[in-house]
């Protein structure tokens, strides 16, 4: 288990030292091309075990980074969304890439190409194994992406995931709460996704689950509770995706403990795993998936950004989910936070 | 901690039971000596020698066999033991607790450790037994009665009296008792004296006996995991008439603290439920209170399962009304509450899923709540309703409900104090600055109905899809509002030591199953009379 911190010039620097990093950590670089020395396109995919992942942004002008998931690693001739088994999430159109493409499928949006003043990387290499970043994209401004194999509950086949991060922008992206339907965070059951941005959802890699039907692979993580868009719900070889709910702002848990405000008599700051659930819709039957490794939800009210907190033997860093606070500014998301496992050895 | 179960004939027996299993030494340790033969994993083997106290054996479970021979055991249950079983102890087999079917094997033995208890008594209601004569007076006649002086007599207790049997020359030779009497406080110390009949200065040796009236009181003190707390809490077993029926129940109460001086209704810092005397049906403070509807001794036994450590004892019995079993429970002791020892010192919990002191084992009408699902008898005019009773920090008592009996939105109208995950909160105002989650997304409200009695809900929430049924264990958790109440925002009190609500997902799992966890057991029960797959939850037998 790693985890590293440090500044990033642009978003090529930031997946070089990602990938760096992953290396390091026994993950396996599958491709890197920072889209100068190669082409226009940047390309990093990054495996281990069962996660593949690959992202992808337009080198010239770097603002959105696609991410793609899949079961396998062609080659490096192979574009991101065209391996083995892909999600179907995560742009895979015209090459080269055009931002205003990229931003309706899973992508960390507007990122833009940095300086970045901060990144964390956050890595688990023992099963199940996961990477989750988060990256200060400016003052006071942070994003998340990751992947990894959930901590599942039972025994089903699959588990591995990829989220990318969209926040709603222009208008709605300053009116907006952290509990916007807008906003698609983390494995996010709350993303109140339309026909033409179903895939900027999150995905989990399962098969064979009860009312799955026999070749499909993919569970698509949102606010729905059925497929009811079903444009843009297939994965790469065409099949069906189904619904996957639950996660960071929506499930079992969290909806029904309130804010997790710190408790006035105690000083008792709660927190909440975050918990996919597959959804059978035909046969309105629930599933409970397990939990992401690692990662809490958490109220930033009396925190600060990138602040440490130790929850039994485990130091926690805390970040907004976007821009912490209320004012009236891009990014905000109140005071929706996220916690971090940090483990250095 | 310690599993324990067995079977009482009536609610004095169970109180009975439940004091000996908390009271005495169980085994806390099991190792195989002998693996014997023709064993199969799952068999129950009741721990032969050492001393029980009523009854109460040790048992281990076989987790592992070796061509049918025992390799592995874990504790069935603790028993009550003034003397360890010891080395090598022989064992006597049960039944199969995986598919029911006689042991067959033979031959394994068992040694075993015990730990003391981690309760003690510090009140139970007296009766007495009999009498000797310690100064016989003078001027008594036969037939005279004398009653005892002294003692501490409370709500539904009585003084003893005796009559002379025999006299010589107007000294009392000889009494029997007339009417045993019932005090939380005997007289003491022998000889006592006593009033009435037509002499004076007759003294007794009194011999004590537990009470076996109707009305009992127990109140016991804990010591805590690490045996530096002083933990209070009492049961009263009572009769009650309500109307043409009868209602045996336990009343089950928190403390503060003891004082022998007074009576059960007089302890420092008493919880709800005997703010007026118990069975006063109809006053406006009925409804209050933790209450566990029970039986008598007649027809079926009560069969009852409980998980006691230091901290507390929770409890399930299930009571045959003639149409099904109904599972009540209890809960008496510390949560495992949220914050250090110095931020929420005396974290007590009196809970139980009823309200009113007059309800009934055999209610089919109304719906009777369990530990999981509290649901008080009472409108919320009355304040505070019952029957999850949590002791706050500031040191007042606060109310939990999971749903309203009388009202047609069910879970939604106590939200101010619920127990998670029954009682649903709804997120309403998603522009709050502390919101963190949305109620538009999949969550509880989807798989646990938010109204109708007992409503319908919109998902079956199912097992974790694999070889095997995996079923998500959920704590309980108590949560209330602090005045003065803001937004949506609620804090978590702690969760019952435990206590695990699952969803039975429409499989075939029926209360009193067990739900298995690598080595971990969870015994199934329901919350009641509630049948819903919702309603079911799961107590650790660890």
């Amino acid at each position: 288990m790693a985890y590293e911190t440090s500044t990033a010039s642009g978003m090529g620097d930031l997946l070089s030292k990602l990938s760096t990093f992953a290396v390091a950590n026994g993950w396996t670089e599958d491709h890197i091309d920072d889209g100068v020395t190669v082409s226009t396109e940047g390309i990093f995919a990054l495996s281990k075990g069962d996660v593949y992942v690959s992202m992808k942004y337009a080198a010239d002008s770097p603002n959105h980074m696609s991410l793609h998931q899949a079961l396998g690693f062609i080659n490096t001739s192979t574009d991101p969304g065209d391996h083995t088994d892909d999600s179907g999430n995560g742009y895979n159109g015209a090459s080269p890439y055009a931002d205003a493409s990229l931003d309706d499928e899973r992508c960390v949006n507007d990122l833009g190409d940095g300086p970045y003043p901060s990144y964390h990387f956050f890595e688990k290499d023992s099963s199940p194994a996961y990477i989750h970043v988060v990256v200060q994209q400016e003052t006071d401004v942070y994003r998340h992406f990751g992947f990894g194999t959930l901590d599942k509950f039972n025994d089903w086949t699959g588990g591995e995931y990829c989220y990318g991060h969209y926040h709603a922008t222009g208008t709605s992206g300053l009116t907006a709460t952290g509990v916007s339907t807008g906003h698609s965070v983390l494995l996010d059951g709350l993303n109140a996704i339309s026909s033409a941005t179903a895939r900027r959802c999150a995905t989990i890699h399962a098969e064979s689950l009860p009312g799955q039907g026999g070749s499909e692979k993919w569970l698509q993580v949102c606010g729905l509770t059925s497929m009811t868009n079903s444009a843009n719900w297939t994965d790469s070889a065409g099949e069906d995706k189904q619904v996957c709910s639950g996660g960071f702002r929506a499930g079992i848990v969290a909806p029904h403990l309130g804010n997790f405000v710190v408790d006035p008599t105690t000083g008792f700051l709660p927190t909440y795993a975050i918990e996919p659930v597959y959804v059978d819709a035909t046969n309105s039957f629930a599933y409970p998936l397990g939990q992401l490794p690692d990662v809490l939800g958490i109220s930033m009210h009396n925190l600060t950004p990138g602040q440490e907190i130790t929850l039994g033997a485990d130091t926690y860093v805390v970040f907004p989910a976007g821009r912490r606070g209320t004012a009236l500014l891009d990014w905000r998301t109140y005071y929706q936070g996220i916690a971090y496992k940090k483990v250095t050895a | 901690m310690t599993w324990q179960e067995g079977t009482a004939a009536g609610y004095l027996a169970l109180l009975e039971d439940l004091k000996q299993v908390m009271t005495n030494s169980r085994v806390d340790s099991l190792a195989v000596t002998a693996g014997g033969s023709g064993y199969a994993v799952g068999d129950v083997l009741a721990i032969d020698g050492g001393t029980t106290v009523g009854g109460h054996t040790a048992a281990a479970e076989v987790l592992t066999v070796s061509t049918g021979a025992v390799s592995t055991v874990r504790i069935y249950r603790g028993g009550a033991y003034t003397v360890n079983p010891g080395t090598s102890a022989t064992t006597t087999g049960e039944t199969n607790v995986d598919t029911g079917a006689s042991v067959t094997g033979t031959g394994c033995t068992i040694t075993t450790t015990i730990a003391s208890a981690d309760w003690s008594v510090l009140r139970e209601s007296q009766e007495a037994a009999s009498a000797t004569i310690g100064a016989g007076g003078t001027g008594y006649s036969v037939s005279d009665k004398l009653t005892l002086v002294g003692g501490l007599i409370g709500e539904g207790g009585t003084a003893t009296i005796f009559n002379v049997d025999t006299v010589s020359g107007g000294v009392v030779t000889a009494v029997s008792v007339d009417t045993a009497g019932n005090y939380e406080e005997e007289p003491t110390p022998n000889p006592i004296a006593t009033t009435g009949g037509g002499g004076s200065g007759c003294t007794l040796n009194v011999t004590w006996q537990d009470a076996t009236t109707q009305e009992r009181v127990l109140i016991l003190n804990g010591t805590g995991l690490s045996g530096t707390d002083d933990i209070y809490v009492g049961i009263k077993a009572y009769e009650l008439t309500v109307g043409f029926d009868t209602a045996w129940n336990f009343c089950l109460l928190g403390f503060t603290g003891f004082n022998s001086g007074l009576t059960i209704e007089e302890q420092p810092g008493i919880s709800p439920g005997l703010l007026t005397s118990v069975g006063n049906e109809g006053e406006t403070d009925d409804g209050n209170g933790a209450f566990v509807p029970l039986k008598d001794s007649s027809g079926d036994d009560i069969s009852w399962y409980a998980n006691v450590n230091g901290r507390r004892i929770v409890f399930s019995c299930a009571v045959d009304d003639g149409v099904q079993f109904n599972h009540f429970q209890g809960y008496l002791g510390f949560l495992d509450q949220v914050g250090t020892n110095d931020e929420y010192a005396y974290p007590l919990c009196v809970a139980s899923g009823v309200s009113g002191d007059d309800a009934l084992y055999n209610e089919s009408s109304v719906l009777l709540g369990g530990i999981v699902e509290p649901i008080p008898t009472q409108s919320t005019a009355i304040d505070p309703a019952g029957a999850f009773l949590v002791r706050h920090p500031d040191g007042s008592w606060i109310a939990h409900a999971a749903a309203l009996s009388n009202s047609a939105s069910v879970r939604t109208s106590e939200t101010e104090f619920g127990v998670f995950p029954l009682a649903s909160l709804t997120i309403p105002n998603t522009s709050e600055p502390d919101a963190m989650v949305a109620n538009t997304g999949f969550g509880m409200k989807d798989v646990v109905p938010t109204s109708g009695v007992p409503g319908t809900a919109s998902f079956v929430l199912k097992p974790s899809p694999g070889t095997a049924d995996e079923y998500l264990r959920r704590p309980v958790i108590p949560f209330r509002q602090e005045t003065p109440i803001t937004g949506n925002d609620y804090y978590l009190t702690g969760e019952l030591g435990g206590v695990f609500w699952f969803a039975r997902g429409g499989s075939s799992i029926v209360a009193l199953d067990r739900l298995t966890d690598g080595d971990d057991r969870y015994r199934i029960f329901t919350n009641g009379n509630r049948t819903q797959d919702w309603s079911y939850f799961c107590i650790a037998e660890d």
